[in-house]
């Protein structure tokens, strides 16, 4: 179990973790903090360009989640649920945060009270057990339990390497549905603003900002706001598509990332898009000029 | 009174070749927990990928088998989690000197209080005999029809140039000796490297058991200085000096010199509490 903060240029060197959390099960949360550009960058300007590589990163095919931090509410919320995900389903979490937030003040009255610590872990006989949920016994390793061999070749349920057809396939199946049971146990992405409004705009991360702001102004959308970004819950999205609203995706960086995380949970194709990417934020005026 | 071997042993067969070093090895460092009476729950041994990390599950204790180059920071972590383990990282030469040196020099000049097995079998065998630092110059390899175009590099050099606090270098031909410094590297209280020239009957077929005999010389004692050590350490085309080549026992570990656990009674892992955080904002208030 391991906190690991990095940058985008820091989360590509160390990717192999990553994949290698993936295979062995191991509980692991890294913040991703995004800035603008690839490469070297534009070091210290923001965007957040970096969420179709956090969602997409590690070789191989295993669970991960990606949360999507906004402001210090969300952050204090989502570093915890963050470990809990981590822990309760022995998968990698990335934090996604951005240079814009990480380097903002904010003030707030007070948090609230902070989320029970969960975990996971029960003791077993195999460390990886093929279950229902497909979550495996893990104990914490101490001198009275039993041993066990956290392997990152593909094993079987006692944790030996193999290279039996049907144990490959049985055991990639046993942590795909770590994914499954995840996708429902979280929740849905939250509208704000009117409900009512014909226009509703889609983003996450620190775009929450001016728009809730340009709401405030008296601007009439709806906003939908992913938080818990993978495995990506898509049903109020469809909803609203097929209520006939006009959906805006606005982003902070220059392909739509999250349109196509979104695009490809979905199948809804984001028809307007505002992206900005020259390096600053999305400001109030980005969001009032929008014509709706 | 020692502990069963058996007790160190999965059901599974090792596929390593016929005459390979790591049989030995493997059973060198089962002889070395069971005869200071660590138990498979008390062991936590970091594979690497190779040759040696194919044992991985053929040995019964606490493991982590990971990725190419990374047993050392594994094994690191284990041990700063909860320093009642007996923690080992079992890595190859081409591991630890090339995908892993940076985690070799500084796990060394951070004194973590880890035992590091390098198996030394002068080559990248796993892959079918790539050509490592250690390989001999002129030794053409896969891949490398021509012999590789590097210099070989000293593995006592890299190993003695950030002052390690145990270093000593064993055989994989001789179980008795090399068991002996398992146990003396595990015991010493500090990061312990152990340099294991192995026997790699497939890919390093010149270097049979007849010509490291020719070559061995066991040392008794071991350097008090570095500039005695390297002379000790440094391999000649005659001579390779097995045993405990340097000890430095003035050294501090990494555990030790954290400010914030001096006072400290448990254990890192234990102490996974729930904060309330509302005193902390009560005083922004």
């Amino acid at each position: 179990m391991k906190l690991q903060p990095y940058r985008g240029g820091g989360f590509d060197l160390m990717q192999e973790t990553i994949s290698c959390a993936g295979i062995t099960e191991t509980p692991l949360v890294i913040v991703l903090a995004q800035r603008i550009g690839a490469g070297t960058g534009v070091p210290t300007w923001t965007g957040s360009s970096d969420i179709h590589t956090a969602v997409k990163s590690g070789h191989g095919e295993f669970p991960k989640a990606v949360l999507c931090v906004s402001d210090i509410q969300s952050g204090y919320i989502l570093i915890q649920q963050a470990f809990n995900i981590a822990e309760t389903y022995q998968i990698p979490v990335i934090v996604l945060t951005e240079k814009q937030i990480a380097e903002s003040i904010f003030t707030v009255e007070t948090l609230p009270r902070a989320l029970q610590i969960q975990r996971g872990t029960y003791n077993g006989e195999n460390r990886y057990e093929i279950t229902n949920t497909g979550i495996s016994p893990r104990w914490i390793p101490s001198f009275d339990k039993k041993p066990y061999l956290n392997n990152s070749d593909e094993h079987n349920q006692a944790s030996q390497s193999t290279e039996n057809m049907d144990e490959i396939r049985e055991m990639s199946d046993k942590r795909m549905q770590k994914q499954s049971t995840l996708l429902n146990n979280l929740p849905e992405p939250v509208l704000y603003g009117n409900p009512q409004a014909q226009t509703v705009l889609v983003g996450c991360g620190s775009t929450k900002n001016p728009i809730l702001d340009a709401i405030s102004e008296g601007m009439n959308i709806a906003y939908l706001h992913y938080e818990y970004l993978f495995p990506t819950r898509t049903q109020t999205l469809l909803n609203l598509v097929s209520s006939g609203k006009r959906i805006i995706l606005v982003e902070n960086n220059q392909t739509g990332e999250l349109g196509k995380i979104l695009t490809e949970a979905s199948g809804y194709q984001f028809k307007e898009k505002i992206l900005k990417y020259n390096g600053k934020p999305l400001f109030l005026e980005d969001i009032l000029n929008i014509q709706i | 009174m020692a502990i069963d071997l058996n007790e160190y042993n999965s059901n599974l067969k090792p596929t390593w070749c016929p005459g390979c070093g790591n049989f030995l090895i493997h059973m060198s460092l089962k002889k070395a927990l069971s005869e200071l009476d660590i138990t498979p729950s008390q062991t936590y041994i970091a594979f690497d990928i190779g040759c040696n990390g194919n044992g991985a599950d053929k040995i019964n204790t606490y493991a982590f088998k990971g990725l190419h180059g990374r047993a050392i920071p594994l094994a690191a972590g284990l041990h700063l989690a909860n320093r009642k383990f007996t923690v080992i990282a079992d890595l190859g030469d081409g591991a630890c000197f090339h995908e892993g040196l940076d985690h070799l020099i500084h796990a060394i000049r951070s004194n973590y209080d880890i035992t590091i097995l390098i198996h030394n079998n002068q080559n990248f065998a796993l892959t079918t005999g790539q050509a490592t630092l250690t390989t001999d110059e002129e030794k053409p390899m896969y891949g490398l029809p021509d012999s590789k175009p590097e210099r070989t590099l000293e593995p006592s050099e890299i190993i003695l140039s950030p002052n390690p606090s145990f270093y000593a270098r064993g055989y994989s031909g001789d179980m008795q000796q090399l068991t002996e410094l398992i146990k003396a590297g595990i015991q010493n209280k500090g990061c312990s490297v152990i340099e294991i020239m192995q026997l790699c009957p497939t890919y390093n077929e010149e270097c049979t058991p007849q010509w490291f005999m020719q070559r061995i010389h066991k040392v008794e004692d071991s350097a008090n200085t570095l500039e005695e050590a390297r002379k000790i350490g440094t391999i000649t085309n005659e001579n390779i000096n097995t045993g405990i080549i340097y000890r430095n026992t003035e050294l501090e570990t990494y555990y030790e010199l954290q400010e914030n656990r001096k006072d400290s009674q448990s254990e890192l892992v234990d102490e996974v509490n729930q904060y309330d955080i509302q005193k902390l904002f009560d005083q922004f208030k």
